[in-house]
């Protein structure tokens, strides 16, 4: 009867882990789904796949990617991830993989991995191209082709910071994109040097 | 291609049902059912609470109905599956393209001729693996999360390499997949979600992403740091591990309260590389992540280096250290909520003290407001945008980041699981006993212990019971002591800019009386809350918490109590394996006894002395008294596991 009583008792302080939890997350919550519907509208695709087995991984390569973000966080997640020991809750986003895939033929596909890259980086991409340094910006540099050798690389980071102004002025990732593009298109050295950049 | 398809699919079917017989019966000859091989690709365990079955609860995952329990009919129906022709429509459906790494050991193990079985050119594997090109494997570890006891265990994730190992033309990290393990909640509704959480009715399955996505969720968006433990496998174990996660793609396991957690699952997909690993056995209960994270550092599967990826916190608090104090100045003028003037704010400032103000500036509002991803700040946006401006105009490289944080190594901390044993001596008024204790705890650190591998504010403690015997010439009782179902005791200490909240959050149940009084064991079931500050680094903190506590005894209205307190603290680490903690807590308490509210003054205090050596065993020295002239002490010894 008393050991009925102690495991009501565990029980409900897990609860109250979870409630606990749910305020924190409420905020990511709504700012989740409003991503969801941005993402929705820009791509205006969603989680296609070319059938078969591979479903979960979604299509697991170039062009089809879409960016699903993760079921909406609260108490129902946070509580899930208490009573698991873990948070494995996909709480921030669930993206069907685009990136490894600049070996794809298709100049959409790279065109697509670019878009999705800036949007899911616009943040920490901005600070770095104003330092004129950083991971994510050679990470950028790589799925432009502009990270072949480290000349390359510094060339990019130097153009990033240097025409920061102008390619960060407007927020909407597909204007980084393309400004990034026209930039590089004008830059002798890079448009010679950025690979990925020449057959588009 | 269509050609290539039929390539040797000219003989009936008949033939190939012998074909499969006579492949089944050599199976059986050397029992090949039983090979470790086979048991880690069906991710077959044996354990307490799931015996003998394979922890894959989606049926598309056999060829045998049974095959979730059954490894004979499993390999037997596999076999079959795989001399079966394809369909000419879907060559993908195939068994020797849905379950490569499966087939693949079977024709080898059972030395199928090639000849014998169908042809197939499987695009999409093909195209799956192509993609991927994975050279080598990180197990990622993502630290406690302070602020969210959800994620106060941690969290663990492959990330997958496509270059082998640091040094020149290493391809950037960020651009390499992650594959995590989840659970996928399926309903909304409260009591139900709690239900299903509780008996494993979520299915959990397996995602592969861009590693920056986690990298922001992670580092940016939760603030966390994140461990990448590089592991010791071959090629040919690498291709093996892609293989098994193409066949899960899209299965399900079911998700458990305590033991098949996401960590624990990785462990079991780990182990699929190298049958003989024994990394998830070892597990037979509980794993917490960090726990899997010591387990596998524990193998040779552990290449020895670490890399580090500091969060938004760790980034901001390491720019801000750079600063002066004049420096600093500005630093709280540029991230001010009111109008500046920034030419201002910088006049007679060289540009390199300039970049390193606004790094720390950039940095601080991107941790403030949990800036990640596309999501830019709502209140700095402005603010945000002008220094970034500034910034681009100063060419100067941000300050090098600080290597690693040894100390804060995750696998360098004890185990979560603890068992205790002490021996000591209570004095009260009328009596002196002789005390044996044993406690048990399964997770996961208190303050009084060093901190090596956890975070140095954080306590987290759930489900510990303590149970006492106590021994005079005249009595001898044995009880439980203590129950604590939940404790969190944060501590961050306040920052020169920041000033968190140190908290408190306790759920227990204690014996109402002294064990001096006879009669009932009642129990009493208090809740304890309470905010507070706390100052100094780990080498002497101190800690001030204002508490509120409300409880209940088993004698229902009469002696239920409501008591306002606070609790001073110090806990100093003389070094990584010593620790010291002293505190003292002082309650008023308003009690209904006899229709009456009965008021009374209770002060406790209590001094703790800890050595820890390896990651398991614990000493221990305490002294403990209250006003009501009890005084305990004793010695302690903790077992981690």
């Amino acid at each position: 009867m008393r050991m009925f009583k102690y495991l009501t008792l565990g029980f409900l302080t897990l609860a109250l882990a979870g409630v606990f939890g749910e305020s924190a997350m409420a905020e990511e919550a709504k700012k989740a789904v409003k991503k969801t519907k941005k993402k929705k509208d820009a791509s205006g695709e969603t989680s296609g796949t070319s059938g078969g087995y591979v479903p979960a991984y979604g299509p697991a390569g170039c062009g089809l990617g879409s960016i699903v973000m993760g079921s909406k966080p609260g108490f129902m997640q946070v509580f899930a991830a208490s009573t698991n020991g873990c948070s494995g809750s996909q709480t921030f986003g669930i993206t069907t993989g685009t990136s490894n895939c600049k070996d794809a033929p298709s100049g959409e596909a790279s065109a697509q991995e670019r878009k999705v890259f800036v949007e899911m980086n616009y943040a920490q991409l901005s600070k770095e191209a104003s330092q004129g340094e950083g991971e994510v910006l050679e990470a950028f540099a790589d799925i432009l082709g502009c990270a072949e050798d480290d000349s390359d690389l510094n060339a990019f980071q130097a153009l990033s910071q240097a025409k920061y102004a102008s390619l960060f002025n407007n927020q909407s990732s597909d204007a980084v994109v393309d400004g990034y593009v026209m930039a590089i298109k004008s830059d002798t050295n890079l448009s010679n040097n950025c690979v990925r950049l020449q057959n588009n | 291609m269509q050609a290539e398809l039929f390539a040797s699919d000219g003989s009936s079917s008949l033939a190939h049902l012998t074909l499969a017989d006579a492949s089944k019966s050599r199976a059986d000859d050397i029992s090949l059912h039983f090979s470790p091989a086979w048991r880690a690709q069906l991710f077959y365990v044996d354990r307490v609470v799931r015996r003998r079955s394979s922890l894959i609860d989606s049926p598309e995952f056999f060829f045998a109905k049974n095959g979730k329990s059954d490894l004979r009919a499993e390999l037997h129906a596999s076999v079959d599956a795989i001399f079966l022709p394809p369909n000419p429509q879907k060559p993908d459906d195939h068994a020797l393209c849905k379950f490569p790494r499966r087939s693949a050991w079977l024709i080898e193990n059972l030395q199928i001729d090639r000849k014998l079985i169908p042809t197939i050119y499987c695009r999409e594997l093909d195209q799956f693996l192509q993609r991927q090109s994975v050279k080598g494997i990180s197990l990622v570890f993502a630290s406690y999360y302070l602020n969210n006891p959800a994620s106060m265990f941690g969290h663990t994730f492959l990330r997958l390499h496509r270059g082998k190992g640091p040094g020149q033309g290493e391809p950037n990290a960020l651009l390499d997949s992650a594959v995590n393990f989840a659970a996928n909640p399926t309903t909304t509704n409260a009591l139900l979600y709690s239900w299903l959480g509780m008996t494993g009715g979520f299915p959990g399955t397996f995602s592969l992403m861009p590693y920056y996505l986690k990298v922001q969720e992670y580092n940016n968006s939760e603030s966390r740091d994140l461990w990448e433990y590089p592991l010791n496998l071959s090629q040919q174990q690498v291709d093996n591990l892609m293989l098994t996660l193409w066949e899960l793609g899209p299965v399900q396991i079911d998700y458990w309260y305590i033991d098949e957690n996401c960590s624990y699952i990785l462990l079991v997909l780990l182990e699929t590389t190298n049958p003989g690993m024994n990394l998830a056995s070892s597990f037979n209960v509980m794993a917490t992540p960090a726990d899997t994270v010591r387990a596998v550092t524990a193998t040779q599967q552990f290449s020895g280096t670490v890399k580090y990826r500091p969060s938004a916190l760790s980034t901001y608090l390491q720019r801000e250290k750079a600063l002066n104090s004049s420096e600093l100045e500005k630093f709280k003028q540029l991230i001010a909520r009111d109008e500046i003037n920034i030419d201002e704010i910088f006049s007679g400032i060289d540009d390199g003290k300039r970049a390193q103000i606004l790094d720390a500036a950039l940095d601080y509002i991107d941790f403030d407001e949990g800036v990640a991803g596309n999501r830019l700040p709502e209140i700095q946006k402005q603010r945000r945008i002008d220094l970034l401006k500034i910034r681009s105009n100063i060419r100067i490289p941000p300050l090098p980041l600080q290597e690693i944080p040894e100390k804060e190594r995750p696998d360098r901390g004890h185990w979560s699981m603890r068992v205790g044993f002490s021996l000591g001596e209570v004095q009260t008024k009328a009596n002196k006993y002789q005390l044996v204790d044993f406690d048990w705890r399964p997770t996961l650190h208190d303050l009084g212990t060093p901190s090596s591998g956890y975070s140095a504010n954080l306590q987290l403690k759930m489900l510990e019971f303590k149970f006492r015997h106590y021994n005079s010439s005249t009595r001898k009782v044995t009880r439980l002591e203590s129950a604590k179902w939940f404790d969190v005791l944060s501590v961050p200490s306040l920052g020169r800019v920041k000033t968190p909240l140190a908290w408190r959050l306790a759920i227990d149940s204690q014996p109402d009386r002294m064990i001096d009084a006879l009669g009932d064991d009642c129990y009493r079931h208090s809740m304890v809350g309470g905010a507070g500050v706390a100052a100094g680094s780990s080498s002497a903190k101190l800690y001030m918490i204002s508490l509120i506590r409300a409880s209940l005894s088993c004698r229902g209205r009469e002696g239920s109590q409501v008591a306002l307190g606070g609790i001073l603290g110090f806990l100093s680490e003389v070094n990584d394996a010593m620790k010291i903690s002293l505190n003292g807590i002082w309650w008023r308490s308003f009690q209904i006894n006899d229709r009456n509210v009965l008021v009374r003054w209770r002060r406790e205090s209590e001094a703790k002395f800890t050595y820890i050596y390896s990651d398991s065993h614990e000493m221990g020295l305490f002294v403990k008294t209250d006003d009501e002239s009890r005084s305990i002490g004793g010695m302690s010894y903790g077992f981690y596991f």
